[in-house]
C-alpha cells in the first residue's frame, strides 16, 4: 500500500442554494479543489461521489457520471457511493484504496446533496429512509426521535444536564461564526437553545443540525507524487470502518456507539497513533449528544464525561481537546453526502493553517469520524501534516 | 384486550427477534432455517421514551414514541391514549392501524 495525500480541497458555502442544481454545486467543488492543487490540466483517474439521496431528492440517478462529463473529465472509474450520511467519508475510503493499492494515481472526490428546496416534510422523510424499514419507521420514527431515545438514557444514567448539551450547541454556532463557508453564522445562548421549540423531547430545534445544501471536494495522489501539486499535503495516515446494529433496541448498550469505537481503534492503529496524539477533531455532532457520545467513543474523554468537558471548554478551538472547529453538522451545516467530505476539507485547512480565526494551534495530525444511519455504520480517518 | 405479536427464536442460541428475522445476528448465515415462530407476552415495559412534536405526515402531532420490553425483546412503539408516561410504566400491546404493525398503551398501575 502507498501513502495517500489530499493534495487540493474546496467547497461551496453550506446553507440554502435554490437556484443552483445539485451538479452545479459539485462542479464548483470540484474545480475549487483541482484549482487549489494547481491541477487542472492533471489526469483524473477516478471520481468518487459521495450523495446519498440523489434520486430521491432531486430525480437524479447517475449522478457521478453526470459530474465526470459537466467538468470535462474522462476518468476509467466513475462511481457515486451511498452509506447514507457517511457517504462522504465512505467515497474518500474508496478514492483512498485506490490510490494507495497504486491501481490509479490522481483521484477526485466529492460529497454533495441538495435538500432545501423541497417542503420539510419531504426532506425530513427522505433523511427519515435511513431508519429501519419494520422496527422504525412504521412507528413514525425520525433521526429526531432516536437521538432523543439516546438523550434520555444517557442524562439519565450519567447525569448530564440539559444545559452541559445545550454548551454544545453553543460552543459549535461559535466556531461557525468564524467560518465563511457554514450555513448557520449566528453566535447563540444557552437560553436561546432551552427556548427554542421542542422537536423530540428533551431536544429542541437547536439541538440538531440544519437541512443544508452543498458540496465539498478532494483530490488525492499518492504521497510520492504530492509535491507536484502542492507544498502542503495531508497525508491520510489510517482509514477505519465498522458496523453496528441498525436499530439502537438492538444494541447491547446503545450508549456505546460501537461502529465509531471499534472504526476509530482501526483508524488509530494503522496509523499507529493513539488518540491522544490529535491535535484537531471533526466528528458527527448531527444532534448535540452525537457529540458527546462520540467524543467518548472516539477516546478523547471517558464514557459520561463527555458533557463536563464541553461545560469545561476542553473542546473549544483553544482547548486542550478541539472538537468541530468548522462549527460541525450543527452549525456548518449537514447536506448528508457532503459532510464527511467537508470534514476533510476543514482537517486539511486546520493541518495547513489556513483555518483563519478558527485556526486550532500547531494542528499537525487530525481525525474525523462520519456515521451512517444511527451510527449504525461509521468511518474514521486519521491526517497527518505531510511536510 | 392485548395482542401477541409474532417474533422469531433462534434454536441454536435463544435469541428472539422482532420484526421477526430468517436469520439470527448472533448466529449468522448458518443460522438459515432454525428460527422458530414464537408469540411475544402482549404486556411489558417502558424502558425510554420520547415526546415528538415533528412526527412524519400522517402520525399525530404530537405523539409518545416509547422503547418497550416484551418478553425480553426492545422493541418502539407509539404509545396510545396518554400524553405522558414514565419510564418503568406498564403497557399492553394493542392491534395497529394502517401502516403501524401494533401500538402500545399504559397499563394504569394500580
Ligand atoms: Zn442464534
Amino acid at each position: 500500500m502507498r501513502d495517500v495525500a489530499v493534495i487540493g480541497v474546496g467547497m461551496t458555502p453550506f446553507g440554502k442554494h435554490l437556484n443552483r442544481s445539485l451538479i452545479d454545486l459539485m462542479l464548483e467543488a470540484s474545480h475549487k479543489a483541482l484549482m487549489d492543487a494547481d491541477a487542472l490540466d492533471a489526469p483524473i483517474d477516478a471520481l468518487y461521489v459521495g450523495c446519498m439521496a440523489s434520486g430521491m431528492l432531486c430525480g437524479l440517478q447517475n449522478t457521478a457520471t453526470l459530474l465526470a462529463d459537466e467538468l470535462g473529465i474522462k476518468p476509467q472509474t466513475v462511481e457515486r457511493i451511498e452509506n447514507s450520511a457517511a457517504s462522504g467519508a465512505s467515497a474518500i475510503l474508496n478514492a483512498y484504496l485506490a490510490v494507495a493499492s497504486g491501481l490509479y494515481d490522481i483521484a477526485l472526490v466529492v460529497g454533495a446533496e441538495k435538500m432545501r428546496h423541497l417542503p420539510t416534510s419531504e426532506a425530513t422523510r427522505a433523511i427519515a429512509s435511513m431508519t429501519h424499514p419494520e422496527g422504525e419507521r412504521p412507528h413514525g420514527v425520525t433521526m429526531p426521535s432516536l437521538a432523543a431515545f439516546l438523550t434520555r438514557l444517557y442524562m439519565k444514567r450519567y447525569g448530564l444536564t440539559r444545559e452541559q448539551l445545550a454548551l454544545v450547541a453553543v460552543k459549535n454556532h461559535r466556531n461557525a461564526l468564524l467560518n465563511p463557508y457554514a450555513h448557520l453564522r449566528k453566535e447563540i445562548t444557552v437560553e436561546d437553545v432551552l427556548n427554542s421549540r421542542v422537536v423530540a423531547e428533551p431536544l429542541r430545534l437547536f439541538d440538531c443540525s440544519p437541512i443544508s445544501d452543498g458540496a465539498a471536494a478532494l483530490l488525492l495522489a499518492p504521497m510520492e507524487r504530492a509535491l507536484e501539486f502542492t507544498d502542503k499535503p495531508a497525508v491520510i495516515r489510517g482509514v477505519g470502518q465498522a458496523v453496528d446494529r441498525v436499530m439502537i433496541t438492538e444494541r447491547d448498550d446503545p450508549l456505546t456507539l460501537k461502529a465509531v469505537k471499534e472504526a476509530s481503534r482501526r483508524a488509530l492503529r494503522r496509523a499507529a497513533l493513539s488518540i491522544d496524539d490529535i491535535d484537531v477533531v471533526e466528528l458527527h455532532d448531527a444532534f448535540t449528544i452525537l457529540e458527546i457520545v462520540e467524543s467518548e467513543d472516539l477516546g478523547l474523554f471517558e464514557k459520561g464525561e463527555g458533557g463536563i468537558a464541553v461545560e469545561e471548554g476542553l473542546t473549544a478551538i483553544e482547548g486542550e481537546r478541539p472538537i468541530n472547529p468548522s462549527g460541525g453538522l450543527k452549525a456548518r451545516g449537514h447536506p448528508l453526502g457532503a459532510t464527511g467530505v467537508a470534514q476533510a476539507v476543514e482537517i486539511t485547512w486546520q493541518l495547513r493553517g489556513e483555518a483563519g480565526e478558527r485556526q486550532v494551534r500547531d494542528a499537525e495530525r487530525g481525525l474525523s469520524c462520519n456515521i451512517s444511519g444511527f451510527a449504525a455504520n461509521a468511518v474514521v480517518i486519521v491526517y497527518e501534516r505531510g511536510w | 384486550m392485548g395482542f401477541h405479536l409474532k417474533a422469531t427464536r433462534c434454536r441454536l442460541c435463544g435469541a428472539i427477534y422482532h420484526p421477526p428475522r430468517s436469520i439470527c445476528h448472533r448466529c449468522g448465515p448458518r443460522s438459515k432455517g432454525h428460527l422458530e415462530m414464537v408469540e411475544l407476552p402482549d404486556q411489558g415495559r417502558i424502558i425510554t421514551y420520547t415526546v415528538l412534536h415533528y412526527p412524519p405526515e400522517g402520525y399525530p402531532s404530537p405523539m409518545v414514541l416509547a422503547v418497550a420490553e416484551i418478553g425480553g425483546v426492545r422493541l418502539i412503539g407509539r404509545v396510545v391514549d396518554a400524553e405522558a408516561v414514565e419510564e418503568g410504566c406498564r403497557v399492553e400491546v394493542v392491534k395497529g392501524e394502517g401502516e403501524t404493525p401494533f401500538l402500545l398503551r399504559r397499563i394504569d398501575v394500580k
